[in-house]
């Protein structure tokens, strides 16, 4: 390979240096598998076949082991492995590792560049949506009309469980992955994240989870729906165990992103660069990562002790051996409703940002606007049972978990107001990414305040287990969460290809999405207030229409996403070239050059105004 | 937002060691603070469990001794009602002894490595002491988990093994305990390689305070959890 590289004039990747140069996508498949396979003979071979959970225990080893694999086979532990060995990276190591002239390959490998990471989160986020999307046809097409059986009732339940878990993680990474990866980092003036190869890391974690979860619907599935509700949990097949390592996997993952997050933002702004002069992202990705820093401690624990009491023989969610369903729950939610914010908020940042840039506008009362982050933040880690006012837990709290659920439309009103003052006699300017923020507005709305209808106890009563319930929260996650990322997409595409998203397509994938996530879930409601419960395969004909019309809407949401996936390819190579700045941004990553050099900054660069001092003339495209 | 160019700003690959040390002690202590929720959640589930004692069952079971069982299998076996008794304090303590005098061995081999030029030798030897102490530490937190009770109990037409619901939390906390003691030793190990290798040294000694700070935060967790478990464990 020397040789071809002297005698080249194309910029090749240089492979010397051992193992770990050659390490890529494809031998990270290869050696999960092969862990794979050796952790399962090992287990095999050495637990005994007749004692409890032997199956779930040959599982859970076998997904450590590919999980294992799959890292050591990107090259995530090389670093590692040089640390405990004393032999730091040098220089050149770091310029491999971080992408340095290696073209298209970079996107195949453990690459640390944070550019690269971002443009990786993209593609891994639109495979869970993929994936998700495609359950949830599956799901909708069951439930076309009564009685149907395009699947059995065991793959629909766990059709319903891997749907709403690979949702789930698509929308916890949807705009902190790529975007929190792609722009902080320039936001704040830094070369790159704090810990390169700790966001590498992160990333293909990310990946090695997701075969996890996909897998467990080749080996049964997991019926319990994506809540993994104990005891019942114990009942499930091996399938279950996948589902859990995928999660136990999962959080390490977003761990590691949350950490990154946090001190690149904290340590590596550029001078200049106060918390006062932050752009509004990079708040909202801070705080949502702080609170993952919360709240998914829970989830790993939760899920390690659902497994535990499956293979090991303990007690914690088993009423007869002296634990309690209630266990799981509280650990579960108080994992659970925060990640709605860790989910929401870096969602809810882009879209203000696109907002102040495209109504020409300096932010509306910025202070407040974080404020109105961090109380939502700080009061989410403070309403989690209400999703358990119907279980009879606790029925003295019911009454100030009401109360602090409600509370929590204050700081939400006051980000919408934010919004709204932001866009109030702006100089609008309709572009594609305005069209997702007015569909947020209108959506939101609706998610929002049913989710207050919800906090209510009477009226969560008569509501909770039915297809209201889904509704509401389906208007927060698709209307609201999968509206704000994509248009950051529509919004940060320029900056990741230097073109711009199909903006034809882009109308159209909108206006689809728009009409197919009302159509779908305004029909929910009706569907839940007429008692129609959820996690039924099978209804009552009195549900039929309002089921139809939901499929109906499905599908042109899917249709939508399709045609938006056709622009964002067909747009990557054969867009209009846009420039640096296409919008006019006075944000950083406008600043620097399309395509962003390796180290984002010639030199650093030394800020001296707010970020968004608008009012002058509006540049065009 | 008005830029200017900072002409004397450092590239990314030539910042002051210091800087990179204040991003890697924050990066420690949100690593510590995630870790600390996780602790949280179990001790959360140890008082939750014992405080709903369901069905009575914190500390009983109904079952057979594991040891009981004979050739004959489960199947001759007549459950009944098993008390269990707290598992013995000094074990539990003598863990926390060792974790303590592990993670003070690395504070000092720290302070060495940061006093003097030929501090060195002496982290080493202290890197080396503190390491093998986890060891022992590992060895004795394999010793209580192995000691937790295990019991027989029919479940429809089966017999499994089980353990009560405070044998549960304990062996949870156990088997967390030895997954960081084997990162400290494992910490421990590199930090010896390092020193030796000169990667560590008086000029170079940041992340030997970083992984002490791990370590004094793994024996905190040490103490907690042994305050809470020998305290705490009966329901009256």
């Amino acid at each position: 390979m020397t040789s071809t590289i002297e005698h080249s004039t194309v910029s090749a990747p240089a492979l010397g240096g051992g193992i770990y140069r050659r390490l890529n996508f494809g031998t990270a498949l290869i050696a999960g598998v092969v862990f794979a396979v050796i952790a399962w003979w090992i287990a095999h071979s050495l637990l005994d076949s007749d004692g409890r959970g032997f199956s779930d225990q040959v599982m859970v080893i076998t997904a450590v082991g590919w999980v294992v694999g799959f890292e050591l086979g990107i090259g995530a532990f090389t670093s590692i492995g040089k640390w405990f060995t004393g032999r730091d990276q040098t220089h050149a190591d770091e310029m491999y590792l971080a992408g340095k002239d290696a073209g298209q390959a970079r996107y195949w490998r453990f690459t640390t560049d944070h550019k690269v990471v971002g443009v990786q989160y993209i593609v891994v986020t639109m495979i869970l949506l993929g994936a998700g999307g495609l359950l949830a046809m599956g799901i909708r097409t069951n439930l076309l009309s009564p009685g149907n059986h395009f699947v059995n009732q065991q793959i629909y339940n766990s059709f319903l469980s891997v749907h709403g878990m690979l949702m789930i993680l698509a929308l916890i990474v949807a705009v902190a992955g790529p975007w929190a990866n792609f722009v902080v980092p320039i936001m704040v003036g830094a070369r790159d994240m704090a810990f390169p190869r700790l966001n590498a890391l992160s990333l293909w974690t990310l990946v090695a989870a997701i075969p996890l979860l996909l897998g467990s619907l080749a080996v049964g599935g997991n019926d319990m729906g994506w809540v993994t509700q104990a005891p019942i949990s114990n009942q499930s097949g091996v399938g279950f165990d996948l589902f859990a390592m995928a999660i136990i996997t999962f959080t390490v993952s977003t761990t590691v992103a949350g950490v990154n997050t946090i001190c690149t933002v904290l340590t590596m702004r550029t001078k200049g660069m106060t918390l006062e002069r932050l752009p509004i992202f990079v708040w909202a990705s801070s705080i949502a990562a702080a609170l993952g820093l919360y709240a998914f401690p829970f989830f790993l624990v939760v899920m390690s002790l659902n497994i535990s009491d499956r293979m090991n023989g303990t007690s914690f969610f088993i009423a007869s051996e002296g634990g309690t369903g209630w266990l799981q729950e509280n650990l579960f939610w108080l994992m659970g409703h925060p990640e709605v914010y860790v989910i929401l908020l870096p969602a809810v940042g882009a879209l203000l940002e696109i907002t102040t840039v495209f109504a020409r506008k300096p932010l509306f009362s910025y202070r407040t606007s974080i404020a109105g982050m961090a109380g939502l933040a700080g009061l989410s880690v403070l309403v989690w049972a209400h999703h358990m006012f119907t279980t009879g837990w606790a029925p003295a709290l019911g009454g100030p978990f009401m109360v602090t659920t409600e509370m929590i439309s204050i700081p939400t009103g006051i980000i919408f107001l934010v919004l709204l003052g932001t866009l109030w006699r702006g100089n609008i300017w309709m572009r594609l990414p305005m069209y997702w923020v007015f569909g947020f507005i209108s959506n939101f709305i609706v998610g929002g305040i049913t989710g207050i209808y919800l906090s209510d106890i009477p009226v969560d009563n008569q509501m909770h287990g039915t297809m209201f319930v889904v509704a509401h929260f389906h208007y927060v996650f698709v209307g609201s969460v999968l509206f704000g990322a994509i248009g950051a997409l529509c919004f940060w595409y320029p900056k990741v290809t230097g073109r711009f998203l199909d903006e034809r397509m882009g109308k159209i994938s909108f206006w689809l999405v728009f009409i197919g996530t009302n159509v779908t879930f305004l029909a929910m409601f009706v569907s839940g207030l007429r008692g129609m419960p959820r996690r039924y395969s099978s209804y009552s004909s009195i549900f039929e229409h309002t089921n139809a019309v939901s499929t109906i809407g499905a599908y042109v949401i899917m249709a939508g996403m399709l045609v938006l996936l056709g622009a964002v390819i067909s747009s990557w190579n054969k867009g209009e070239p846009s420039g640096p700045n296409p919008w006019g941004s006075k944000t950083l990553e406008w600043l620097v050059p399309t395509p962003v050099p390796l180290e984002n900054f010639e030199v650093l660069p030394v800020i001296t105004e707010d970020p968004y001092t608008y009012g002058e003339a509006r540049t065009n495209s | 937002m008005t830029v200017t160019h900072n002409e004397h700003a450092e590239s990314g690959h030539h910042e002051a060691p210091e800087v990179v040390d204040g991003r890697q002690r924050l990066g420690i202590w949100l690593f510590i603070g995630g870790d600390m929720i996780s602790l949280g959640a179990l001790l959360f589930t140890y008082l939750y469990l014992r405080g709903v004692n369901s069905g009575g069952h914190w500390m009983s079971i109904v079952g057979m001794p594991s040891k009981g069982i004979t050739s004959a299998g489960p199947d001759t076996f007549t459950p009944t009602t098993l008390v269990e008794q707290p598992m013995a304090s000094g074990l539990n303590w003598l863990i926390v002894l060792v974790v303590v005098v592990s993670a003070a061995l690395m504070w000092l081999g720290e302070k060495r490595l940061r006093a003097s030029v030929n501090g060195r030798g002496a982290f080493r030897g202290y890197a080396a002491a503190a390491t093998v102490t986890a060891v022992v530490g590992i060895v004795l937190q394999v010793m209580q988990v192995r000691n937790v009770p295990q019991y027989w109990i029919q479940s429809n037409d089966s017999a499994l093994f089980a353990y009560t619901s405070y044998g549960s939390v304990v062996l949870a906390f156990g088997i967390s305990a030895i997954i960081h003691f084997v990162l400290l030793v494992l910490l421990g190990a590199g930090l010896y390689v390092r020193a030796g290798r000169n990667v560590l040294s008086y000029e170079k000694w940041y992340q030997a305070r970083l992984v002490r700070f791990f370590w004094v935060w793994i024996a905190v967790s040490t103490i907690v959890t042994a305050i809470v478990v020998t305290l705490l464990n009966t329901v009256h």
